[in-house]
């Protein structure tokens, strides 16, 4: 028994197991997701949502999930077929790779990479391509125009989400996300949203237009453009496509409980859960999940100049004068 | 610069609030609504008082009523009179438009509450009330023939050109 423990612990086979642990998580993850969309909306429109599926309509992404599963996968005549089908694996996997970063507990994570917070940024680059290829690869207008509206939207976002992490890397010190954890303390005034609350803002705000969500879902943009990117697809690459959306909305969600809102870090010292500190991790993240959600049946779309106008004029001169704040603030401050 | 955001908010509590409040949706098979009371559902015959007068199938815009007629002495009096053995009302092609209920001279056919009419076979839809089916697929009215063009022009012209005579 011990030696098939340690033969688990040694290196390749426990990044592969535990790896393949998170990707099991962040699948079913996407599918709860989908369930949750659906009832916080019928909630907020008065109705009840999906109730006919199990025991409350539970089973409901289960059913989803098979029933797309039997479909048949359709892409357009004269579509770019390789590219077309690598779009929602290039969508996908950047979502679940950069779970692997992401500590759950202080014992929990896949790799503790010393450059945590770069690999995110890198990998969720990434995601962009995955739009850009999807469109391209189907050969149809809306399709490129959803394509190019998501290119524009993800590479502009991209600079405020980077700098509005910068403040958090200065204050740690260090790129890694069990060290901006462990940094952040065990109660939640000394946790960085405080200190930091217009970068946390503006990183909420960039990452839900990095994840394209409303009010910034122009590059899917279904009354104008019936979906714009994923317009050609059906089938499991279309489910892929929509596990990518939520692994990446839940990804954001994680990143922004880690960087700014404590991680697992009980919001109390006197609620210290020892080993069972990801279920702080776990309630915070369904938090932001849930805000996601609620802002998304609140709130219109913005138009594209306006979109454009917001993370230029205002979330970058934002984070800019905040990071000479926080600079500043170190210099004076001692003990920082 | 103090209305920034003010909006968003005012809508975000909106939506918060109704999470919260009690929903309103009905749900269907467990919950039924009592129909209006001249609602049209699914038309039923009532063959005792049928006469077989033919006077709904006549009427009917959508062809959706058949009627096999015969003579028979059904109430022993000596004289045949007409009687309808086979009466099918087929479903499928019903629009509810209540004709043939205001026409029927006995009150014998009229709406019932049912309205999910829904089958595995469309001639399922297709009901049958008399002793003998009737079959639904043979159009009992058959379209009314057109008269060539030239008959119904001549006798329409004749009595002008005598007028102009």
């Amino acid at each position: 028994m011990q030696t098939v423990l340690n033969l688990l612990e040694a290196e390749p086979i426990r990044l592969f197991l535990s790896f393949g642990v998170v990707l099991f998580l962040v699948l079913n993850l996407a599918a709860i997701l989908t369930m949750a969309e659906r009832k916080a909306s019928a909630y907020i429109h008065l109705r009840y949502g999906p109730n006919r599926v199990g025991p409350r309509g539970l089973l409901q992404p289960a059913a989803d999930v098979f029933k797309l599963f039997t479909k048949e996968n359709v892409s357009p005549g004269r579509s770019d077929l390789w590219i077309f089908l690598g779009a929602p694996i290039a969508m996908f996997l950047p979502a679940a790779l950069v779970w692997m970063v992401v500590p759950f507990s202080p014992d929990s994570v896949v790799v503790n990479l010393n450059v945590g917070i770069l690999f995110f940024v890198a990998i969720t680059s990434i995601g962009a391509l995955g739009v850009v290829m999807a469109g391209y690869g189907s050969r149809s207008t809306f399709s490129l125009l959803g394509a190019l509206r998501g290119a524009a939207q993800m590479i502009s976002y991209e600079v405020p989400l980077i700098l509005s992490l910068l403040g958090v890397v200065m204050l740690t010190g260090s790129l890694s996300l069990v060290d901006v954890v462990n940094a952040q303390g065990d109660a939640f005034w000394t946790w960085y949203f405080l200190p930091q609350l217009p970068m946390f803002l503006t990183f909420y705000i960039a990452g839900l237009a990095e994840v394209k969500r409303v009010p910034f879902d122009l590059p899917e943009g279904e009354s104008e453009i019936v979906g714009g990117f994923m317009v050609e697809y059906s089938g499991m690459t279309w489910a892929l496509i929509q596990a990518a959306e939520f692994a990446s909305m839940g990804l954001m969600s994680a990143v922004s409980v880690t960087l700014f809102l404590g991680g697992w870090q009980p919001p109390l010292p006197f609620l210290d859960l020892g080993p069972f500190n990801w279920v702080w991790f776990g309630l915070k993240t369904s938090l932001i999940m849930f805000t996601f959600q609620w802002i998304r049946w609140s709130l219109p779309r913005l138009r594209m100049d306006q979109l454009m106008d917001l993370g230029w004029k205002v979330l970058v001169p934002i984070t800019l004068v905040w990071l000479f704040v926080t600079a500043g603030a170190m210099l004076v401050i001692p003990g920082n | 610069m103090p209305q920034v955001g003010q909006g968003i908010l005012k809508g975000m509590g909106v939506t918060l609030r109704h999470l919260f409040e009690n929903k309103i949706t009905r749900q269907y098979p467990e919950y039924k609504r009592n129909l209006p009371e001249r609602s049209r559902g699914m038309l039923t015959v009532d063959m005792d008082r049928c006469i077989a007068c033919l006077q709904c199938m006549r009427i009917c815009p959508d062809h959706c009523i058949s009627i096999e007629q015969e003579k028979r002495d059904a109430d022993g009096s000596g004289k045949p009179k007409p009687y309808a053995v086979g009466f099918v009302i087929d479903d499928t092609r019903c629009m509810y438009c209540s004709l043939c209920v205001e026409v029927c001279p006995v009150n014998c056919i009229y709406h019932t509450e049912e309205f999910e009419a829904q089958a595995y076979n469309r001639l399922e839809l297709a009901r049958q009330f008399g002793e003998r089916p009737v079959d639904p697929t043979i159009d009992p009215k058959p379209a009314v023939k057109k008269k060539p063009k030239a008959a119904k022009a001549a006798p329409k012209r004749a009595p002008k050109k005598e007028a102009a005579a």
